[in-house]
């Protein structure tokens, strides 16, 4: 068999000769030409809601020569942000990885070995957990770790799930003492790291395994095979997604080229309903309380639905520089900007935090945000990572690294 | 602005870049990098442009970054990997490779790139990340925002299909 890094290396050389870049003016007409484009059908569109002076004045626009990235920023009602440092005394190495499950319980992960990948050896590995929202830490009772990967899989407060090059290590008692399970073997912990609240999952029967068949099955932690299969093909080459709200409704979406299919369950999979398509939708968000659910596309040109009884209606785009999302209830949706910065998409607009803008400017070349089961968006920007407490766009903000 | 005009200085007090030397630094490297995971030459050059056109815009802000070839991967990796979902099946993605106007590759690239065709979009974004943008696990994690884990399990069980049909592919060829 020929050597696969000899043949990357050849096929390197041989193909970028064959390469002719179009060159930097080519880049700058482009983008005239998108401009002129853009503020043509902006100009279009204002004549039709505002009559001709207003289009004027949009189609006047596209000559800025920096448009701004997020559209009607306005700063947050509340600006406060608490900066923290997460240590342990004692404990060398660097912050590693940081999950927290709520506004109050998470779980840090030390490392010597940060950005070492798996070619260090000798690396000490600490974990420790807050239920005070990062004001103090305790460390846990970890064992030794073999050299290579770490992955932190939380669960809930007490329970943690350690991913190693060997296997898993697994806390339930806040960190006060771990099992070891090889992968062959893995324990229920490790399916509910997965699973939704009420603990279904898609995994491959018989033995549950998460991704090492053709076919997906929603199973149950712990009881198998599902009984009521939803009726969709869980393809090892779609993209395959379940969640579930608080109100207990199941969502499945298959995303399979460039359609996805939705169906929902409101009994827990004994009976499921597919959703219309939407032609361009990419992802289904879910609000933790179940509310909520949207279908988005954030690549360009973005798209927006919001689910009104059992149809999608289109809702405003999203900022043109929309990175990550997710939607914390309340009828918004919280999206990181990829030039830096964080704001909520309300009905109409964006509302920047503005605490954030500083902290998430930086040269780390992604933000992503999430949202967690009680309501907290937790966004991460290289290893600093910010917690916004509260409700709706009226959150205190938390930094920690 | 022009793309000749420098940035303001980075916040690490190293040199502004300069967008046309950054343009020909590294536009090669990421289009082949494109190439690879789409089998597509035409598109992996045009889908490179428009990342470059995108920083391009942004250029005050991204010429700031400690490295600004990462945000350009990013996008462009982000146009392929959207594009790509636009391809409905393998047959579809192979058949692509024949309407290329470009000079015949040589049979090594070809054999790379319909071994590369069989594997998964997943496992093929983290084989050519790692072999051809040279990007640790971590980085691709970052990049395709999936755990570490599962980016070694798609590295490992994409080399694993990789030799196995280049083994195979290799095997043909001699017999023929």
């Amino acid at each position: 068999m020929p050597d696969v890094e000899d043949l990357f290396v050849e096929f390197e050389t041989a193909a970028a000769t064959t390469f002719r870049p179009p060159g930097v003016a080519d880049a700058q007409r482009r983008i005239r030409d998108r401009r002129r484009r853009r503020g043509l059908l902006a100009g279009l569109l204002a004549v039709a809601l505002a009559g001709p002076a207003s289009a004027l004045a949009v189609a006047h626009r596209a000559d800025r020569p920096e448009p701004r990235p997020t559209p009607s920023v306005s700063p947050s009602p509340t600006g406060r942000l608490t900066v923290r440092a997460v240590t342990l005394p004692g404990v060398s190495g660097e912050l590693a990885d940081l999950r927290f499950v709520s506004a109050r319980a998470g779980w840090a992960l030390f490392d010597t070995c940060v950005d070492a990948g798996e070619s260090w050896s000798g690396c000490r590995r600490t974990v420790a957990r807050t239920v005070d929202g990062g004001v103090t830490w305790q460390r846990a009772g970890l064992p030794a770790v073999p050299d290579g990967g770490v992955q932190l899989l939380p669960v809930d407060t007490d329970t943690l799930v350690v991913m190693t090059r060997a296997g898993y290590l697994v806390t339930a008692d806040g960190g006060n003492s771990f099992t070891s399970h090889p992968y062959k073997a893995p324990p229920v912990a490790v399916r509910r790291v997965f699973a939704t609240p009420s603990g279904l999952y898609l995994g491959c029967p018989p033995n549950g395994g998460l991704a090492t068949c053709d076919r997906q099955r929603v199973l149950r932690v712990g009881s198998g095979l599902h009984f009521h299969q939803p009726p969709v093909t869980l393809r090892s080459d779609t993209e395959n997604v379940l969640v579930e709200g608080a109100d207990g409704q199941l969502w499945l979406t298959v995303l399979d080229g460039d359609r996805l299919t939705v169906v929902t369950s409101t009994d827990q999979g004994t009976t499921w309903r597919e959703l219309p398509s939407v032609a361009g939708a990419r992802q289904l968000l879910l609000a933790p309380d179940g509310r909520d659910v949207w279908l988005v596309r954030t690549t360009q040109p973005s798209g927006v639905w919001r689910l009104a009884g059992t149809r999608w209606q289109p809702a405003p785009a999203l900022p043109d520089d929309t990175d990550g999302i997710a939607a914390p209830g309340a009828g918004l949706l919280v999206v990181t900007s990829a030039y830096g910065g964080l704001g909520f998409v309300t009905g109409g607009g964006y509302v920047e935090v503005p605490e954030l803008r500083g902290p998430l400017r930086t040269s780390e070349p992604r933000a992503s945000v999430s949202v967690l089961p009680d309501g907290t968006v937790v966004a991460q920007h290289g290893r600093t990572w910010f917690l916004g407490v509260g409700r709706g766009v009226d959150r205190s903000w938390l930094q920690l690294s | 602005m022009t793309p000749r005009q420098q940035a303001r200085p980075a916040r690490d007090g190293t040199a502004p870049v300069d967008f046309t030397e950054f343009y020909r630094a590294h536009f090669h490297r990421i289009a082949v990098q494109l190439y690879a995971y789409l089998g597509d030459h035409g598109e992996a050059q045009d889908l490179t442009q428009e990342a470059f056109c995108r920083a391009l815009e942004r250029w005050p802000r991204i010429a700031a970054y400690d490295d600004p070839s990462a945000f350009v991967r990013r996008v462009a990796w982000n146009l392929a990997t959207s594009r790509l979902r636009r391809m409905r099946t393998a047959l579809r993605h192979l058949a692509r490779q024949r309407e290329e106007h470009v000079p015949g590759p040589e049979p090594d690239r070809v054999a790379l790139l319909a071994a590369l065709a069989t594997l998964p979009a997943d496992q093929r974004r983290a084989i050519v990340l790692h072999h051809l943008a040279h990007l640790s696990v971590a980085e691709i994690a970052a990049q395709v925002g999936a755990p570490e884990g599962t980016v070694r399990s798609r590295l490992s069980r994409g080399r694993a299909a990789l030799a196995g049909h280049l083994t195979e592919t290799g095997s043909e060829l001699r017999r023929a």
